[in-house]
């Protein structure tokens, strides 16, 4: 299965840029406002928002930079749950989120576990889900490391520090060299990319 | 009889600025009149800006964007960034037959598509001039190559088109190009690898309304990317950076926003239109403008829906009408994507987003009909490294998914083939009887289906390009759906007041001027016969220069 398949939303042939001369987006880092979003916040409760955080630092952690925490993910999440999911996104993935806090399958509640069992259960949960056909309804561990890659490429600290952003070169350079410990542009989903939540 | 002005220009898109660029410089004072509001730079409000200052991070606002954009947002360049530039769905209604449905793209403000469109800018070729009339498909285009071949020259210098001058395909004539843009290592290792063993083949950086030297006061492209953004150093052809400041610098031009045109008046006594009607888009106040001669450039749908709204007891059927092809003849381009991932060159990257791409002109039916089904087609394409997007797809999670989506991933190649589809009678656009927009225009109403010549390319144009990225050494080869897209989405809409010899099965003459009304030209891509397998845009800038230094001729010599 494709990356474009498992993570977004086609919307239809037009959904690859046709004329598809720009690969990679570019930014400037202009200082403008985010209008803040009246957010409906979803009915979970603070033990939730926090393993929400905890599973999107396992997804990626902090390494010699920053993680998902740091890039501030959980926001992301709450705001895609609010205002971009649909109701039966969004309940699908609480259903799964309740399941998955359960830990009935570890026989603990993910709040009681250790650092490393947590590891080690996420660990195995996607594991099983990468292995199985695609279901119906995408599993939660699966929508987080969605959300989760998302999220932390597209925040300033994923797009320009973890990886790099180039802007208005002035130049192109169409073979450059790789050289050892360059960092992948960040360049940008561009419009077409639609997330997959359902 | 006086006028308030020479010329009406309807319409500021890729046509219309052509028209008021030309009719200004030749010292006629002209309106132009745009439905939408006007655009400034100031007004490219995603230019530059990076994801996380977008509220969605560019996936933009879903449930708004169902609720109000459910077709724009269908659009490859619609999104957070560019939302602006496209009409809501919601506020211009239009029919579509639900078993043959088009998809309406449409941009209402000043310089309406010019601001995002693809900018790829071939000419047409000797052939596609002549084709209609050797097949029989299509009434026989009344100019030949050689008719637009100085109007090509024209627009190419004004506008500025970069593009390689080594092979002059008969499908794209090399034209007066700035320095082309340059090809990327994977994308010279395919097209190497396709010329060895299809030396007719060619793939090469495609001619680009994209500026690679400075030109007029406008900058060389600072290779930002994402054009439909809009650009403030109008390195890319719009409207707005090129052929509205022309206007403007005459002294001639007045532009009239936010005025919607609802008919032509005929005037029977002089066999001229005695008017133009518009509506104020905000107040709906009532309007009425007179000039000499009026040019139609609201593009293809748009200038078709006030044609056949203009009628009148000697043209029941829309001004002009008396043969009945208005309305008829609707063309576009389905896009068919086939990619795989190109092994190799991982010691290659780019710098810079270039927003030209490469391209491969037709190849099939070059010397006469050889293949097996009618005219042929053209791939745009172009590579590039995976990123980040690709994490999804990858197994895993922690520092290990980290530390690979730092790195760049492979090299993925993407034909984007498009075919060229005949002219069908039962393409058409008709306004529909009872249902009106909030201006009092009737709706325009769309059937369009592709036909079985268009199925057989297809089906060519997949396995070709299979072929081709086989050649070049590509795995993971993914193709297009059997099924064709609908019409529409390729933008390239053409053909509904088609240019033709005889009156009675054509709209335009060789000229773009009504045969039955002198005063009258359409130059958008709505006078097209036949849209074949290039982008269409520069041909018809090139129509549009041309018919207007034909009018202001006629003018002089008192003949309209």
């Amino acid at each position: 299965m494709s990356a474009d398949e498992r993570f977004v939303m086609k919307r239809g042939p037009e959904s690859l840029d046709r004329r598809a001369f720009v690969q990679l987006a570019a930014t400037f880092g202009l200082s403008l406002c985010v209008p803040s979003l009246a957010a409906k916040s979803p009915a979970l409760t603070t033990e939730e928002w926090t393993l929400i955080g905890d599973v999107s630092e396992l997804i990626i952690p902090t390494t010699d930079t920053g993680g998902a925490l740091a890039a501030g993910v959980p926001d992301f999440v709450k705001m895609m749950l609010s205002e971009w999911f649909s109701d039966a996104e969004r309940q699908n993935f609480i259903d799964g989120l309740h399941e998955f806090a359960a830990g009935k399958k570890h026989g603990k509640k993910f709040a009681e576990l250790t650092a490393s069992q947590k590891d080690q259960y996420f660990g195995a949960l996607l594991a099983t889900a990468e292995g199985d056909a695609p279901a119906p309804h995408t599993p939660f561990v699966v929508l987080m490391k969605r959300l989760t890659i998302f999220g932390y490429y597209t925040s300033e600290l994923g797009a320009t520090t973890e990886l790099r952003q180039r802007v208005a070169t002035a130049q192109y350079e169409p073979a450059a060299d790789v050289k050892p410990g360059d960092r992948a542009d960040s360049g940008l989903p561009g419009a077409m990319y639609w997330f997959n939540a359902s | 009889m006086s006028h308030d002005f020479d010329a009406i220009v309807i319409g500021s898109g890729i046509s219309g600025g052509w028209a008021a660029k030309e009719l200004t410089e030749k010292g006629l004072k002209v309106l132009l009149l745009e439905r939408g509001r006007s655009i400034t730079p100031a007004d490219y409000l995603g230019e530059h800006k990076p994801a996380w200052q977008f509220p969605f991070r560019q996936l933009g606002d879903r449930k708004r964007y169902e609720r109000d954009y459910p077709i724009q947002s269908t659009c490859y360049a619609f999104g957070e960034p560019t939302e602006q530039f496209w009409v809501k769905d919601s506020e211009h209604p239009y029919g579509q037959d639900p078993a043959h449905p088009f998809r309406w793209i449409r941009g209402f403000h000043l310089g309406g598509k010019s601001l995002m469109w693809g900018r790829t800018t071939p000419r047409w070729g000797p052939i596609n001039f002549e084709e209609n009339k050797r097949d029989g498909h299509g009434v026989d285009w009344p100019i030949r190559y050689d008719d637009i071949r100085p109007w090509y020259d024209h627009v190419e210098e004004f506008i500025g088109v970069s593009g390689q001058t080594e092979f002059d395909s008969p499908f794209a004539p090399v034209g007066r190009f700035q320095p082309g843009m340059l090809m990327n290592a994977c994308e010279t290792h395919v097209a190497d690898s396709i010329r060895r063993k299809f030396p007719d083949r060619r793939l090469t950086i495609a001619p680009s309304a994209v500026l690679t030297k400075p030109l007029h006061g406008r900058a060389a492209c600072h290779y930002c990317g994402p054009c439909e953004r809009g650009c403030s150093t109008g390195s890319y052809f719009s409207s707005i950076s090129s052929t509205l400041p022309a206007a403007k610098a005459t002294g001639n031009l007045t532009i009239v926003t936010d005025s919607v045109v609802v008919g032509l008046d005929y005037d029977p006594k002089t066999r001229k239109v005695a008017g133009v009607r518009v509506v104020d888009k905000n107040t709906r106040a009532g309007k009425r403008f007179t000039a000499k001669i009026v040019f139609l450039n609201a593009a293809t749908l748009a200038s078709t829906q006030i044609l056949l709204n203009s009628t009148s007891e000697s043209f029941p059927n829309g001004i002009g009408n008396r043969s009945g092809v208005l309305g008829h003849y609707l063309m576009d381009h389905p896009y068919l994507t086939v990619s795989g991932v190109i092994p190799g060159m991982l010691d290659k990257h780019t710098i810079g987003n270039r927003p030209a791409g490469v391209w491969m002109p037709r190849f099939h039916n070059v010397d006469g009909q050889t293949a097996p089904f009618l005219r042929g087609f053209s791939y745009e394409a172009s590579a590039s490294r995976a990123n980040w997007t690709d994490g999804v797809s990858m197994q895993g999670y922690g520092a290990a998914l980290k530390q690979r989506l730092r790195e760049y991933g492979p090299w993925t190649f993407g034909f984007y083939g498009f075919l060229e589809c005949l002219p069908y009678r039962d393409n058409t656009l008709t306004l529909d009887p009872v249902r009106k927009d909030q201006w009092g225009l009737p709706i325009l109403n769309t059937r369009f289906e592709w036909g079985k010549n268009e199925r057989e390319i297809a089906k060519h144009l997949v396995s070709d390009a299979a072929e081709m990225l086989k050649t070049a050494g590509a795995t993971n080869i993914s193709l297009p759906p059997e099924e064709l897209p609908p019409g529409g989405f390729g933008i390239h809409e053409v053909g509904t007041a088609r240019m033709g010899r005889d009156p009675t099965t054509s709209f335009l003459n060789g000229h773009n001027q009504s045969h039955e009304v002198a005063n009258l030209f359409v130059t958008d891509g709505s006078c097209m016969p036949s849209v074949a397998a290039q982008n269409p845009s520069l041909t018809f800038m090139a129509l549009t220069a041309r018919a207007a230094n034909y009018a202001v001729d006629q003018m002089k010599a008192g003949a309209i």
